[in-house]
């Protein structure tokens, strides 16, 4: 009984600022729309293509993966920020700075999960028989639509489970995203990081509904990836 | 129609070890059967002539059409080959139904229903249109893989191994299919085996490879009977070789000299005194009645030997031999039982004349 009241007291908080719910939801709904076509195609030249600096390449996408968030925040920072490598260009052309923006959220979220997707959808590629690509390509078909028609359906299972994985990764991103996009309540402020305002300054019940929030997600993603990878 | 092949590639596997290929060959309106051990490059030289590997020199022509020439730089795509190949697997798309996968090398117009309806009679598989790969028996898999590759109308046919993994009466309802399909589609064929009786029943023209390049290329009956090496008699079976030396010639035999005295029928060329290497097939050793008397025909090259080994073929026996000439011989098994025979005994062989092959040393 005291659990149902303390639910309806605060998940059903009509006062309740709900704004970090949707917009770790749109951060993370974007950043897995571009890990899926970047991801999906890096994994498919590291799987395909041999060329000078594909190792490299391999390390180099795998790298935040290994790096504390907050390192590849850092970095993000010197490439991104007013007077960063390419940042300074866009604010010389513009005026505007990715940094402390949503924006910003959404790139520290697809730079810290992409490698997720790389790994399993490389793995997922490269168990394709090549076989199956030869007889396409001996039947005219181009390897632009062989990677539709043949790579990716008998990839699929490999590639949707990097991409929940990716999203969840992104859902809990905090450390790259506080360096870059702040924490600024109603704009920046991901699930996580308004987590850790609320812990902060007492509001308990924020703190409290956004946690179940975030695991109920975790155990959905959970969920999700091993029913994947058992249907065959 | 006709395929002409001159190509050599190089390739470096893990472990740096080099193998080169160097392969040339004409194909009309014929099935091609190449020939050997595995690893002598004959799936490499597939994959040149369908554009999924390229060579580092040389030419391919289909129909005077060049598809490869690195002189004249000229590599064109494995799409716009139009070549007709059939994996060793299959490679059917799991993913995908028996319909689907026909219909795959179908432009998306095209007058699919009447191909597919065609495709279906020659092949026989009604009913099973909307089955998934996964669902269809090894010989099934292999008619809807035909049909896909032939569905283009491909300019020429490649077949790899396409009698490996099937069962013995799979095989011949295969032979017999691609019989009907060479009568339909005249195309220059490919196939590959490493089994010699498809080579023999399958070929008008057999290539025998060896690690990396092509030992002999004749009709079945010329590989058979006259293996250019040892290497080829080994591959077809003619698996008793032996050393000699010329001894004497006359018109229309000579005389070998080895362990024993030996006449074989005469070859061009051939000197006194020559090193050589004879050799004959199992099945062309005969093992003599005692009972009876030696019609002249059989009355040359009589050796005698103890049997050390008998191995039941089924239909055939193979017993093996130590004496003058340690031989393997191969006879039907109801010559082997009315003989009576059994290990240890010694039996009276003779190796008839004209089955006896010379190859020249060189």
């Amino acid at each position: 009984m005291r659990g149902e009241l303390y639910f309806r007291n605060t998940v059903l908080d009509k006062q309740m600022d709900y704004s970090p719910l949707f917009l770790s939801l749109w951060v993370s709904v974007l950043a897995t729309s571009i890990i899926a076509i970047l991801g999906t195609l890096i994994a498919y030249v590291l799987a395909r293509k041999r060329f000078f600096g594909r190792t490299m390449l391999d390390a180099f996408t795998t790298l935040p993966m290994i790096l504390p968030p907050t390192v590849t925040g850092y970095y993000l920072i010197i490439l991104l920020g007013k007077n960063g490598i390419i940042g300074n260009y866009i604010y010389k052309l513009t005026g505007w700075s990715v940094m402390f923006t949503w924006q910003a959220a959404v790139i520290a979220a697809t730079a810290v999960a992409i490698p997720i997707m790389i790994k399993s959808a490389k793995a997922a590629i490269e168990s394709v028989d090549l076989e199956y690509e030869k007889a396409a390509f001996t039947l005219g078909k181009s390897e632009i639509e062989t990677f539709f028609l043949v790579t990716l359906p008998l990839a699929k299972k490999g590639l949707i489970a990097g991409l929940v994985l990716s999203f969840a990764r992104a859902l809990g991103e905090f450390g790259a995203t506080i360096m870059i996009a702040g924490n600024i309540p109603g704009k920046t402020s991901t699930m996580p990081l308004a987590i850790y305002r609320a812990f902060q300054s007492g509001e308990d019940q924020l703190a409290t509904t956004l946690v179940i929030i975030l695991t109920v997600v975790s155990i959905a993603v959970i969920y999700i990836t091993t029913r994947i990878s058992r249907t065959d | 129609m006709d395929l002409h092949v001159n190509i050599s590639k190089k390739l470096t596997n893990k472990n740096s070890n080099e193998f080169r290929l160097d392969a040339e060959f004409k194909c009309g309106n014929e099935m091609i059967v190449l020939f050997g051990p595995s690893g002598a490059g004959k799936t490499l030289t597939l994959e040149c002539i369908a554009g999924l590997e390229v060579p580092d020199k040389g030419y391919i022509n289909v129909n005077g059409i060049t598809y490869f020439d690195s002189e004249k730089r000229i590599n064109i795509s494995p799409q716009k080959r139009n070549v007709g190949y059939l994996f060793q697997n299959y490679a059917l798309f799991p993913h995908l139904t028996v319909e689907e996968n026909i219909l795959f090398g179908l432009p998306y117009e095209n007058n699919k229903k009447e191909q597919m309806q065609e495709m279906r009679d020659v092949f026989e598989i009604h009913g099973l249109e909307k089955r998934y790969p996964s669902q269809l028996s090894g010989g099934q898999r292999q008619r809807v893989a035909l049909a896909r590759a032939l569905i283009t109308r491909p300019k020429v046919l490649l077949l790899d191994e396409p009698f490996s993994s099937l069962d013995h009466i799979v095989r011949m309802r295969l032979r017999r299919d691609l019989k009907k399909i060479r009568e339909i589609i005249k195309i220059p064929t490919i196939l590959i085996t490493h089994n010699p009786v498809e080579a023999y029943t399958m070929a008008d023209t057999i290539i025998v490879y060896k690690h990396g390049g092509i030992e002999q290329i004749a009709s079945p009956k010329e590989i058979f009977s006259k293996p250019i090496n040892e290497n080829v008699a080994k591959l077809v079976g003619m698996n008793n070789i032996f050393k000699g030396k010329i001894l004497d010639i006359t018109n229309d035999k000579v005389m070998i000299q080895s362990h024993k005295k030996i006449i074989a029928p005469g070859m061009e060329g051939l000197q006194i005194g020559e090193e050589v290497t004879w050799c004959i097939r199992p099945d062309h050793v005969m093992v003599l009645r005692e009972d009876r008397s030696l019609r002249k025909a059989v009355a040359e090259n009589i050796f005698s030997g103890k049997i050390t080994e008998i191995v039941s073929k089924g239909a055939t026996y193979l017993l093996f031999i130590d004496g003058d000439f340690n031989l393997e011989i191969e006879m039907p098994a109801h010559a082997f039982e009315r003989l009576c025979l059994e290990a240890g005994r010694t039996i009276k062989v003779s190796l008839k004349k004209s089955a006896i092959h010379i190859i020249r040393v060189r």
